[in-house]
């Protein structure tokens, strides 16, 4: 019998550990008018592996910087609030989730896959005129969810995995027949309660199953998981693909040319971005 | 006949070929596909703020290597791809996936 279930759903979430104390904090701050950027880096320093994540984030060739950034004062300076609240919740959840080798589940092949997404999505993002910070955010975190059941609900997740292997199916399938819910639901609900960006939190609930409403966010993270899927860039727990929305690609105004003339970019972007996997090892 | 390597800017050197537009952090074309590679420039990169590019491989590939990977390339799009088949969004995926990791091996 499933540990987890939709009618449990909110009560187990609330059980699960919290984000690190300031991690919330900051959370809660960034959306508030009077935050000031000394606040910010003072209180982010009170968390050093959040301030090791998060130089380790602005060091990383997705900003590009021709020096290394040492301090966090420099990375405030640099990248601002916008980058640097995204920045946050990245290392935030990263942090919570550490990449490690587990037996049942490889968190090193799905950061990987993550960071695939992320990826993706913000080298799209900028072809379809989106926010490419906050594209990398949602992408990087759109299967939370699953590392949520993998982290907390073992039991059910190996039950799953089973149901998985048995039928030759996505993931997803299989959590819903073995939970009835699937790790975008679970996934959202736990960003909700961890008080992540709205916009994110949709995009984890709505990556595979596109409202009828456009939700450009959800959208582009849907065809970046598609696209990370086909380049095979790291394991999110599938071998197999999920069919792409045709909808998304119009609504985002992104046609087979302009992605084939991405790809090259993200792949390369990527190989570079693996940095962020490996913490305290200096990048070559 | 070369294929494509994704090295970092430290590992290139003067007398390599770019094999693939260089951007730069906005999407910006900095310099383009079959430029020769020579000191000056490798500066200016570094100074620029590049750390990743794309070379040709000094080493040709024979035939039969060749061969091997455009199967592979194709054994493993076909496991990807095998319950979608039959969507024709999937099917021009599919397709514009494999011309992009065919067209490395020239």
């Amino acid at each position: 019998m499933p540990i987890l279930n939709l009618n449990n759903l909110d009560q187990k979430i609330h059980q699960l550990p919290s984000l690190s104390v300031v991690v919330t904090r900051l959370l809660e701050l960034l959306g508030r008018e009077d935050l000031t950027m000394a606040s910010l880096m003072s209180m982010v320093g009170d968390d050093q592996a959040l301030a090791a994540r998060i130089l380790q984030i602005a060091n990383s060739p997705f900003y590009g910087f021709s020096r290394h950034i040492g301090s966090l004062q420099d990375a405030g300076t640099l990248l601002g609030i916008h980058t640097l609240g995204n920045i946050i919740t990245a290392a935030g959840i990263m942090n919570h989730f550490p990449p490690n080798d587990d037996d049942s589940f490889d968190r090193l092949s799905f950061w990987q896959h993550a960071i695939g997404v992320g990826t993706c999505a913000r080298v799209l993002a900028r072809h379809g005129g989106l926010d490419v910070e906050i594209a990398f955010t949602a992408g990087l975190l759109h299967d939370m969810g699953k590392l949520v059941l993998a982290s907390y609900f073992a039991t059910d997740f190996a039950a799953v995995l089973a149901w998985r292997d048995a039928h030759d199916c996505l993931l997803r399938d299989a959590e819903q027949a073995v939970l009835g819910l699937d790790h975008t639901i679970l996934g959202a609900r736990v960003a909700r309660h961890w008080r992540l960006p709205e916009p994110v939190a949709n995009a984890i609930e709505y990556h595979h199953n596109l409202p009828e409403v456009t939700m450009p966010l959800s959208e582009l993270v849907h065809v970046a998981d598609i696209l990370a899927r086909g380049l095979e860039i790291g394991h999110g727990g599938d071998d197999l693909i999920p069919v792409l929305q045709a909808r998304a690609l119009q609504h985002l105004g992104l046609d087979w040319q302009t992605i084939r003339a991405c790809l090259g970019e993200i792949e390369a972007l990527n190989a570079a971005a693996g940095v962020l996997l490996n913490p305290g090892k200096k990048q070559k | 006949m070369r294929d494509k390597q994704h090295i970092g800017l430290k590992q290139a050197s003067p007398g390599m070929t770019l094999a693939q537009d260089l951007l730069d952090i906005e999407g910006h074309c900095l310099i383009t596909t079959g430029t020769l590679l020579t000191e000056n420039k490798l500066a200016c990169l570094q100074r620029r703020g590049i750390r990743n590019l794309v070379v040709w491989g000094a080493e040709a590939l024979s035939p039969q290597e060749i061969a091997t990977r455009r199967s592979a390339a194709q054994t493993q799009l076909n496991r990807r791809f095998r319950q979608v088949e039959q969507e024709p969004t999937m099917q021009e995926l599919k397709a514009m996936l494999l011309a992009y990791r065919l067209e490395g091996l020239e």
